[in-house]
């Protein structure tokens, strides 16, 4: 272990110093890439549930190297988890390895790709092999890719491959695979009297299917009658090899005005997640929105039912991998700390929901607005369970399991309420160097979203305000101070930070996380963290000490566990 | 422009590979009720058995050979060690001329075969209580003793009986299996019925044996019961609890074809996830079979 430490000590600080220099020129192309490196030394703190580690000293690691040459790239990426920060391990991404590795080449008619690559076809709701660091998601293809454009506004995509599962490589032995087509027509772009008269108008639709060889037999218990159970089996030829998903959209657009949707369907696809049911999968997205100097309003809908689509049936929903589509949630994403813990996660196998929102720049120099203008920004959303109504079968049978499982009219909102948020904020600078910001948000918050759902529902009232002070050139100060007031869950929070930064390189932050309204009161407790950052150019070093509680970090709509912690943390990252 | 779309339209068809399954999706593997009394027995002196299954022709040349082999090996282990033949492939078990004018083949043989690899392996084929060992030894019927051997016989980790009874048209197995030790992964518990002193025509490497007796010979799985078995404990998901007894029972329709007087019935407790056999149980219909 020590010998692997000073390796990558001795790795990471050369890698800075060669970097440093930027771009890499080798004949006619150049050779890019970004490291990573994501330590931390662990300590126990019983109270906080910080477990004890057994390898106290943990980090994430990983460069992506790059070669570009005209129209043709090739990489590559390594990555190190070996011994990854704990909440990766927790989630099952940890290993090491040439993770993934391409060759690409594109001109003006035609992009093939080979090895690894990501995708996304409309929204998501069909296909979207992406990654995203933070969470430990890399839903990667290794296979073919194909994009060809045979005319202006005409978009043709075709994939085909075997999806990465975390640190298992062994792809021979794979009995899944995924293939898709993506098609779409911009008609602005192919008839010019639409642009010239500011329209667009763009339709589009997807077709992606998964195959997963079917060899076993499933048992599950049934109830015969009243008083005799019994077994039911999914015979293995029962179980669909071959399942996909299709969708349309479209998108129309006229000046500031604009409005989008996508209608997707999954056909049968039993598997754990929906508990073996055979009823088809659906989602609609609609959204209208309206923007202008100084003022937007948007108004999104989303509904999704049974479109939770894996390459493996069995694949374990709370790991996170082998997702091949998305369902977003469309609800106002937050990166304030307290809120942060009860964020909205999107649940692709049934909810139902809107959100709304409306931002307003008050003019500057007007009574209301002062000299420099004030922002405001007026927010709603609300999410359901979609409303369910049990298959008869599955009714007398006492499980959903091998059955159609149950039926929802495609608008109706179910009884179970879970999330809501109204917020508001306004944002305003006071002065050339002060910058004021306010906020609040009503929260109720749904534990069923983090599979809970016995829990009592949170209530809570946010309370934020932050304030912004450039003292000198180059010198700011910010103060961010956050209540969160709720009888449920550990009940009250309050969170202060002051930032210092000395642009464009110095970034010193303290701050605490306070539970002091635990019911418990020796329980209420102080989550403190300093840390120190320092960018070169394109390089930034990190360094931490602190706790971090338990909770969950959610992206997009996509949330994973967060282990609490208590330790020492320093990140490298660069680009070159 | 029509070319365009005729085209997108072809590559989403040859993308969209999907099976529609068409219900009812699942099976009800309902056991019949039990109707027979099972007498007391004592746990403490319980026994492993040996299941031994036999991949065989009645067209196979070297069978005969391999049969008479495992027949020499029945007197060490008496009623410890369970055989039963499955005629299997094209090649060495299809009807031929006048001659193999029977198939004793059965869609449970050929499900067993598939799983075991037999049915590419050539024949004579065995293994003991189906743990996967080399192909060399699965084929080579002088080695089939050392696999019996490597049976791990402290390991007993349930009791089986079985009770049967017999009408004009089926035959009913009445099955208790007690839990001895507590067994954490599902299992599944499987029911043949074999049949004895066939007479009928068999190769061997010089000739055809035209009264050759086929015993052991598997004729059939019983109604709702799946090749490798069904659960049957319900309430612990196929697990076994040590101290805990489950009751069912199955049957079959009777083939005007078989001697059910020479007739047997063979119970099989079976790993779920790799159908190995972990006890066994043999019940004969009429008066004995062979040995």
């Amino acid at each position: 272990m020590n010998k692997i430490l000073r390796f990558l000590t001795f790795f990471v600080f050369n890698f800075i110093v060669i970097t440093s220099y930027g771009q890499i020129k080798v004949g006619n192309g150049t050779i890019s890439g970004d490291f990573s490196f994501n330590s931390m030394y662990y300590m126990q703190d019983s109270l906080i549930g910080a477990e004890a580690v057994d390898s106290k000293v943990r980090a994430n690691t990983w460069l992506n190297l790059n070669y570009q040459n005209g129209g043709f790239t090739c990489g590559a990426r390594y990555e190190f988890y070996k011994f990854p920060l704990i909440d990766f391990e927790k989630i099952n991404y940890k290993g090491q390895g040439i993770t993934n590795f391409f060759a690409d080449y594109k001109n003006d008619i035609v992009q093939v790709t080979a090895g690894s690559f990501y995708e996304q076809f409309g929204q998501g709701f069909t296909l979207r092999a992406y990654e995203d660091r933070m969470l430990g998601i890399d839903n990667s293809l290794l296979g073919a890719r194909v994009r060809v454009t045979p005319y202006k506004g005409i978009y043709l995509k075709g994939v085909w491959g075997i999806q990465r599962n975390n640190f298992d490589f062994n792809y021979m032995d794979r009995n899944d695979y995924v293939r898709g087509a993506d098609a779409e027509i911009a008609f602005a772009e192919i008839f010019d009297v639409i642009a010239e008269n500011n329209f667009t108008f763009t339709v589009g639709g997807s077709f992606v299917s998964k195959f997963e060889k079917s060899v076993d037999d499933i048992y599950f218990p049934i109830q015969i009658d009243s008083v005799t159970s019994g077994n039911g089996l999914l015979p293995a030829n029962k179980i669909p090899q071959n399942v996909a998903t299709w969708s349309a959209r479209m998108n129309f657009g006229w000046k500031g005005l604009r409005f989008e949707g996508e209608y997707a369907n999954k056909m049968n696809d039993p598997n754990r997640t929906n508990d073996y049911i055979y009823k088809n999968g659906e989602a609609l997205f609609l959204s209208l929105s309206y923007s202008m100097r100084g003022f937007g309003v948007t108004a999104s809908f989303l509904r999704s039912d049974n479109m939770d689509f894996r390459t493996q049936r069995e694949a374990n929903p709370s790991l996170g991998a082998l997702a091949i589509n998305f369902i977003p949630a469309i609800n106002r994403q937050y990166t304030y700390q307290l809120i942060g813990n009860y964020s909205y996660a999107s649940q692709p196998n049934g909810h139902i929901g809107f959100e709304g929102q409306v931002n307003y720049k008050i003019p500057k120099r007007t009574k209301i607005g002062g000299k420099y203008g004030t922002d405001i920004s007026l927010s709603y959303a609300r999410f359901h369970d979609i409303n369910r109504v049990t298959d008869p079968l599955a009714e007398s049978a006492g499980t959903e399991m091998g059955t159609e499982g149950y039926t929802s009219k495609f608008f109706d909102f179910g009884g179970n309420l879970f999330y809501q948020d109204l917020g508001f904020d306004i944002t305003r600078r006071v002065h050339k160097n002060w910058k004021v910001m306010l906020l609040y948000n009503f929260l109720t918050y749904n534990f069923t979203l983090q599979g809970y759902p016995t829990k009592d529902m949170l209530i809570g009232h946010h309370f934020g305000g932050e304030v912004t002070w450039k003292f000198a050139k180059k010198h700011a100060l910010r103060l961010e101070n956050q209540y969160l007031i709720t009888k449920q869950d550990l009940g009250d929070w309050m969170y202060l930070m002051l930032e210092y930064s000395f642009s464009p390189s110095w970034f010193v932050t303290v701050g605490d996380q306070w539970n002091f309204g635990n019911p418990d009161k020796t329980m209420r407790l102080h989550y403190y963290n300093a840390a120190v950052s320092y960018v070169y150019k394109t390089t930034r070093l990190s360094l931490s000490f602190g706790k971090t509680r338990e909770g969950i970090l959610c992206v997009g709509g996509v949330c994973r566990a967060v282990p609490a912690s208590y330790g020492v943390g320093f990140v490298v990252t660069t680009k070159f | 422009m029509k070319n365009i779309v005729l085209s997108i339209i072809a590559v989403a068809l040859f993308f969209i590979g999907c099976d529609k399954i068409e219900g009812p999706y699942y099976q009800e593997l309902v056991s019949e009720p039990v109707t027979a009394e099972f007498p007391p027995i004592d746990l403490t002196k319980v026994e492993r058995k040996i299941y031994f299954e036999e991949y065989t022709g009645h067209r196979c040349p070297n069978c005969p050979n391999a049969q008479a082999y495992l027949t020499s090996l029945q007197p060490t282990y008496g009623d410890k060690l369970i055989t039963m033949c499955v005629h299997i492939t094209r090649t060495f078990a299809a009807p031929l001329g006048d001659d193999f004018v029977n198939d004793y083949r059965t869609p449970v043989g050929d499900e067993l075969a598939a799983f075991s690899g037999a049915d590419n392996s050539g024949l004579p084929a065995g293994w003991a209580n189906r743990v996967k060992y080399s192909t060399e030894d699965f084929i080579t019927f002088n080695s089939w003793s050392d696999n019996i051997n490597s049976v791990d016989n402290s390991y007993v980790p349930a009791a089986i009986q079985m009770v049967p009874e017999v009408s004009a048209t089926r035959i009913k197995m009445n099955v208790k299996v007690a839990a001895i030790e507590n067994v954490d992964r599902p299992v599944l518990f499987s029911l043949y019925l074999t049949e004895d002193g066939i007479i009928s025509p068999q190769k061997t490497s010089g000739e055809t044996i035209y009264d050759y007796e086929h015993n052991h010979m598997l004729r059939s799985g019983f109604d709702n019961v799946k090749a490798f078995g069904n659960r049957f404990s319900h309430a612990n998901a196929g697990k076994l609890l040590a101290g805990e007894a489950y009751e069912f029972a199955y049957s079959v329709a009777i083939n005007e074809e078989w001697v059910v007087n020479n007739c047997s019935v063979i119970g099989l407790l079976v790993d779920e996830e790799t159908k190995e056999v972990i006890q066994a149980e043999k019940v004969y219909l009429g008066t004995g079979g062979a040995h």
